[in-house]
């Protein structure tokens, strides 16, 4: 897919959690990493995520804050 | 306007639709307040012009000063300066002797009831939270029955969930009051919330002046552009809830939003700030995303932004958007004018920039 967002991480579901209104949904990297996406309940429902799916957490540069260790 | 003081200068001209509020905007000693003041009669600038639906206030060229008593200018300070040894009754009735025997205007009862301040009657001012010293403040004022209210940052002293408190009140009076109101701000958020026309000053000098929605879209506005909470403002209109899905549909000219679930009623106008930061792009119709809004785009123009960032302006509908991408991404996409996009926006983005809940009248 042709897309402006820079970081397109992909990884397996490992846990989807339905609040109010959005979803916090954990994305297990290869390296074993894990990213949390905050996004609505409907598309959860939409994309029929659950955990074991395949999928990307696909970052806009701009939004990644940097930490020196 | 002109007037200069040591090590600096204003020299600003701007005309604002009445009624309605415009916003003069801009960073701490951009003149904002002494632009205020001279049209209050406060400050006598060495040349100017101030002229209110045709009643001219102050032509220093002409040789007319109005005093400031007369100017019905009704002014609210950052800081209340409510009488302290007064209670909050009499405060409020100092206005209402002001006001001209013949004015036309908000009574008493109205005015408390608007402000909700019947309970405070009694008190005096250091009983009274921040929040509340500014309402009884704008009680003040308005009961003088002006032909203009002045406000001069009037939620800055004031801590964020007092700001959230007395937003609502002034969002009232702007729509039960004809009386047009200049309000003087750095708080992008009130401006969203208030603004119908803005005025962005810096150094002295107007930068631009405009309806809020048409100069939010500017990519060459830096003191908004740069922003990191720059975005187009949209006004929408609630057009459906959809509580099982947690989302309501908003409606704009040419387009349609899903953001989180609102409470507001069907109908309802409501301002949104679309942030460019939260807009990303598509060349091909996207699938399989979380992203909830994909809104057909033609590409207007690109802007360089910050370093490596690009601004890009997009024709959606009848509205216009932001969206801030990395030169990286113009350059691997192609982006170029003229072209048809998606622009994608998560409505889980806007759970911050949606305008809170109208407290209840």
């Amino acid at each position: 897919m042709r897309l402006s967002a820079r970081n397109v991480l992909a990884g397996k579901v490992v846990a989807v959690t339905k609040g109010q209104t959005t979803a916090h949904v954990r994305i297990e990297l290869s390296g074993g990493a894990v990213v949390t996406a905050s996004i609505t309940n409907e598309a959860v429902d939409s994309l029929e995520l659950k955990v074991g799916d395949e999928a990307s957490a696909i970052i806009k540069a701009s939004d990644v804050i940097v930490g020196k260790a | 306007m002109r007037h200069r003081f040591p090590g600096f200068a204003l020299d600003a001209a701007f005309a604002s639709p009445t009624p309605g509020v415009t916003a003069v905007f801009g960073p701490s000693g951009c003149g904002k307040s002494t632009l205020l003041a001279a049209v209050a009669g406060l400050l006598r600038p060495e040349a100017g012009r101030v002229a209110l639906d045709g009643t001219v206030l102050l032509d220093t060229a002409a040789g007319v000063d109005t005093p400031a008593e007369r100017r019905r200018c009704g002014v609210v300070f950052q800081d209340s300066r409510l009488f302290p040894h007064l209670s909050v009754d009499t405060n409020l009735r100092y206005g209402l002797r002001r006001a001209p025997r013949d004015a036309n205007g908000a009574g008493f009862e109205e005015v408390v009831d608007l402000l909700g301040v019947a309970h405070l009657l009694s008190r005096r001012p250091a009983a009274l939270s921040g929040g509340e010293r500014q309402r009884v403040a704008l009680g003040r004022a308005l009961l003088s029955r002006p032909r203009l209210l002045l406000m001069d940052e009037p939620l800055a002293a004031l801590d964020a969930p007092r700001r959230a408190e007395v937003l609502p009140f002034l969002a009232r009076v702007r729509d039960r009051f004809r009386a047009p109101i200049l309000y003087v701000t750095h708080a992008l958020d009130e401006v969203d919330r208030l603004a119908d026309h803005l005025v962005l000053m810096e150094a002295g000098r107007v930068l631009a002046a405009g309806p809020a929605e048409a100069l939010s879209t500017r990519a060459d506005l830096p003191l908004l552009a740069a922003r990191r909470d720059a975005g187009a403002l949209l006004s929408c209109a609630v057009l459906e809830h959809h509580p099982a899905r947690g989302l309501t549909h908003l409606g704009f000219p040419g387009g349609e939003l899903l953001v989180p679930l609102r409470e507001d009623a069907p109908g309802v106008r409501l301002r949104v700030r679309v942030r460019a930061r939260d807009v990303s792009i598509a060349t091909e119709e996207p699938r399989g995303l979380s992203v909830q809004n994909v809104l057909p785009a033609m590409l207007e123009s690109l802007s360089p932004a910050a370093p490596h960032e690009a601004m890009l302006r997009l024709r959606v509908g009848e509205a216009t958007l932001l969206a801030r991408v990395t030169e990286d991404a113009v350059a691997r996409l192609a982006l170029r004018p003229g072209q048809r996009l998606w622009a994608l926006v998560k409505s889980a983005a806007f759970a911050a920039t949606t305008p809170a809940q109208e407290a209840p009248p």
